[in-house]
């Protein structure tokens, strides 16, 4: 009886500590799951480089993009068209064989490029830069 | 002012400062000239989007049609007919040329060629040494009965002689001028052009302040200068620093004396150029660094730049000679 009531006056002492502890982990997963699949900061604009053979066709950028636009995109041999939404973009058809770069989905990552090789076609995402005030020279 | 109304300043403040949108800087980095990587950031708001795919294409071409064109040149002693691009380029060359009073020489090429196989073989006996120098020697002899003749109506350039066009002194300050056209034409202000650490087009920096440009090479000493402005500004560095030892107290670098034909390091260790036009500071950059300060001070007059000449010093880094009294110092 003492044990019991030992047990309660400890939950009824900590229960704001474990409050806080549950509130941190499911802050710090949430931010986790957040940051593999998004690697720019809030405050970086995400332009995607859109690269047919070596040489970049085109970049947009997705951060000024507010609502669902497509683009057409002459690859290699054939056309694809890309879907972009705010700082996420796919290949939503494409006129090759296996359909892998629709498969992809929307990349929303640096870290995930679409690939095609049919069309010798590659998406990728890239932050804004920033210049640098100082320069080495010589 | 009531102090009251203090917080809601504060307020406003801070509502404005988070409706400001930062700039956002685009970056096209492309191998085209020379093996060397030209870096452009800048900031040009809605047209940035065609820019990057015509700076990508325009600097990855114009490496491919400066080593085409100057390939065809030094072929044949027959008109060749090149773009009005290359055309431009090679007539500047040949401005330079004049203007430098032979200190810039855009028909080096065979002698440049020549050092230039020696100094990367890393084939360092006396018997190579005087191989080349030999060669080298009458190469040089060729290119005073050489001469380049240039026609306008149609592009062409004609070769006489047997000297060889090189117009590595020049291609990458040229290429760095039309990009700074182009990112200017797209209403940039706020843009770094960077051609490999040897030439710079600036305007302003992300906070609307000038570029800190620091020399490298220069031992203990350092050497800040404030460059960029709305207008942009340009600089280019040659530096004859990275040497190699041929014997004791003697040393060779990769630039030739257009006076001598020789790669042996005389005169200026490193110059550093400041002006508008990179093309024209590239070739001034490569003239002062055989030409004597005298002469480079009447340039400064003449063609509205402004210098830094550096020495070798005893230890083998660049000592201050010279510095043009109005260069902004950082």
């Amino acid at each position: 009886m003492k044990k019991e009531n030992s047990g309660k006056s400890f939950w009824k002492k900590h229960r704001w500590d474990f409050l806080l502890l549950i509130v941190l982990v499911a802050l710090s997963s949430t931010f986790f799951v957040f940051k593999i699949n998004r690697d720019f900061s809030s405050d970086e604009e995400v332009i995607a480089s859109i690269y047919v053979g070596n040489s970049l066709q085109k970049s947009i950028n997705l951060t000024d993009i507010s609502e669902y636009k497509e683009e057409e995109i002459v690859g290699l041999k054939g056309k694809l068209t890309l879907g972009m939404n705010h700082n996420e973009i796919a290949v939503i058809h494409s006129s090759c064989p296996g359909q892998e770069c629709v498969h992809e989905g929307y990349i929303r990552s640096s870290n995930h490029p679409i690939v095609c090789a049919y069309n010798q076609t590659l998406v990728i995402l890239k932050a804004g830069t920033s210049i640098p005030s100082e320069v080495p020279i010589g | 002012m009531k102090k009251r109304f203090l917080p809601l300043l504060a307020f406003s403040v801070f509502a404005l400062e988070s409706c400001s949108k930062p700039l956002t800087i685009y970056e096209v980095t492309v191998n085209g000239v020379f093996d060397t990587y030209i870096d452009c950031k800048y900031d040009v708001g809605e047209s940035f989007s065609s820019l990057d795919k015509e700076l990508n294409s325009y600097i990855s071409s114009f490496g491919e049609e400066v080593a085409e064109a100057t390939a065809q040149i030094n072929s044949t002693n027959d008109k060749v007919k090149v773009s009005e691009e290359m055309f431009c380029l090679i007539q500047e060359a040949l401005d330079y040329e004049t203007k430098t009073d032979g200190y810039f020489n855009p028909l080096l090429g065979k002698v440049n060629y020549l050092w230039k196989d020696y100094l990367d073989s890393n084939d360092d006996s006396l018997s190579f040494y005087e191989e080349t120098k030999e060669k080298s020697d009458a190469a040089f002899k060729e290119i005073k009965d050489s001469s380049l003749e240039l026609d306008r109506t149609d592009y062409s350039v004609k070769r006489k002689g047997s000297a060889e066009l090189d117009l590595g002194g020049i291609a990458k300050g040229y290429c760095i001028k039309r990009v700074k056209e182009k990112i200017l034409a797209a209403q940039s202000k706020h843009y770094l052009i960077n051609g490999g650490s040897s030439s710079l087009s600036m305007g302003l920096t992300e906070d609307d302040s000038s570029f800190r440009v620091r020399l490298e090479n220069t031992g203990t000493e350092v050497y800040r200068y404030l460059l960029g402005n709305i207008d942009s500004s340009t600089s280019s560095v040659l530096s004859q620093c990275k040497q190699i030892p041929l014997e004791e107290n003697t040393y060779l670098s990769h630039i030739v004396n257009p006076k001598t034909g020789s790669p042996l390091v005389t005169t200026h260790a490193m110059t550093f150029f400041v002006g508008e036009d990179s093309s024209m500071l590239d070739a001034f950059s490569t003239a002062a660094i055989f030409a004597p300060l005298d002469l480079i001070k009447e340039w400064e007059i003449q063609y509205n730049l402004k210098c830094s000449i550096f020495e070798l010093g005893n230890d083998r880094n660049a000592t201050l000679l010279y510095e043009n009294a109005n260069l902004e110092k950082a």
